[in-house]
C-alpha cells in the first residue's frame, strides 16, 4: 500500500525565492516590451519549468547564476511568442530550438488524446501517478523516493513502482484504444 | 500477470537502457519474433510519456500555486506585489 506521501515544502520554498528574485526584472522587461502581467506570468512560469527540468533533471550546471538564466529564456520565449508579427524581428532571427528542446511546445496532434488520458489518469490512479512521477519525472532514486512514499526500502518502493507501471500501461493502452475507435 | 511484469521490467531495462548486453540482444531478437512485446513495449514508452506529461503538469499547479500566494491581496509580500503590479499600470 502507499501511504500518503510527505509533503515537500523544499520545492515550493525554491519556487517562491526564485520568484521573488527573478520575476521583477522578467516583469519589468515585458512591461517595456508592451506585454501584459498576464504574458508575464505565462513567460516566466514557463521559463521556471524549463529551469527545473534542465538543472535537476538534465544536471545542467548554470554559469551565469539562475536569475540571469530565468531572465533569458523568458525573453526568448516572450520574443517568439508575443513578437512573431512584428515588423522589426525576421523569421531567421527567431529560434525555435528552446522550445523545441525543452518539450513545452506541445505538438497539436498531442492535445486531445494526451489531454483526456491524463485527466482520466489523474483521477483514477492518482497515488500511483505520483508515484511514478516522482521516478520518471523528478529522477529520485529508489531511496528517496521510499522515504517520500513511506516504503520500507528500495526494494519494495521499485516493487510497488512496477505494479503502479503495469497497471497504469493496461489503462492506457485499454483506453487509447477507445479514443481512437471514437476519433476515427 | 506474472510474465508480464517481468516484461514490464525487461521493457523498462531496455528503454532506460540498462539492459547488459546479452540480455539486449535476446531482447531484440524478442521483438522480432513476438509482436506483442513489440506492442507492450509501445504502451510502456506511451504510459512513460505520459506520466511525464503529468509530472509537468503537477508542477505548473505548484508554481501556479506560488503565484496565487504572491498575488493574492492580503500576500505577506505586499511591496512585491505592488512593485510588479505598477509596472502594468501605467
Amino acid at each position: 500500500m502507499i501511504v500518503d506521501e510527505k509533503q515537500q515544502p523544499d520545492r515550493e520554498a525554491m519556487f517562491m525565492s526564485l520568484y521573488l528574485e527573478s520575476f521583477p526584472a522578467v516583469a519589468g522587461h515585458i512591461s517595456k516590451m508592451g506585454g501584459s502581467f498576464e504574458e508575464a506570468k505565462d513567460v516566466f512560469q514557463d521559463a521556471l519549468v524549463i529551469y527545473y527540468e534542465k538543472t535537476r533533471l538534465d544536471k545542467l550546471v548554470l554559469k551565469q547564476g539562475e536569475m540571469a538564466y530565468l531572465f533569458g529564456i523568458a525573453r526568448h520565449l516572450w520574443n517568439k511568442r508575443y513578437k512573431e508579427n512584428s515588423k522589426e524581428v525576421s523569421l531567421d532571427q527567431l529560434d525555435d530550438s528552446l522550445d523545441e528542446t525543452s518539450g513545452l511546445a506541445d505538438p497539436p496532434y498531442e492535445e486531445v488524446s494526451s489531454v483526456r488520458l491524463l485527466g482520466l489518469l489523474a483521477r483514477a490512479g492518482e497515488k500511483c501517478m505520483r508515484l511514478l512521477s516522482a521516478f520518471y519525472y523528478e529522477n529520485l532514486d529508489m531511496e528517496t523516493l521510499a522515504i517520500r512514499f513511506g516504503f520500507s526500502g528500495a526494494r519494495s518502493a521499485t516493487a510497488q513502482k512496477f505494479k503502479c507501471l503495469e497497471k497504469v500501461k493496461e489503462t492506457v493502452k485499454q483506453r487509447a484504444l477507445q479514443y481512437e475507435d471514437i476519433i476515427e | 500477470m506474472k510474465t508480464s511484469l517481468n516484461d514490464t521490467r525487461l521493457i523498462e531495462a531496455h528503454l532506460l537502457g540498462k539492459a547488459p548486453a546479452e540480455e539486449r540482444i535476446l531482447f531484440e531478437a524478442r521483438l522480432i519474433l513476438q509482436p506483442d512485446l513489440k506492442q507492450s513495449m509501445y504502451w510502456q514508452q506511451k504510459t512513460c510519456h505520459l506520466v511525464k506529461l503529468y509530472g509537468r503538469q503537477q508542477l505548473k499547479k505548484e508554481i501556479e500555486q506560488v503565484h496565487q500566494k504572491l498575488f493574492s491581496s492580503a500576500t505577506p509580500h505586499q511591496s512585491f506585489r505592488q512593485k510588479i503590479l505598477r509596472l502594468f499600470n501605467r
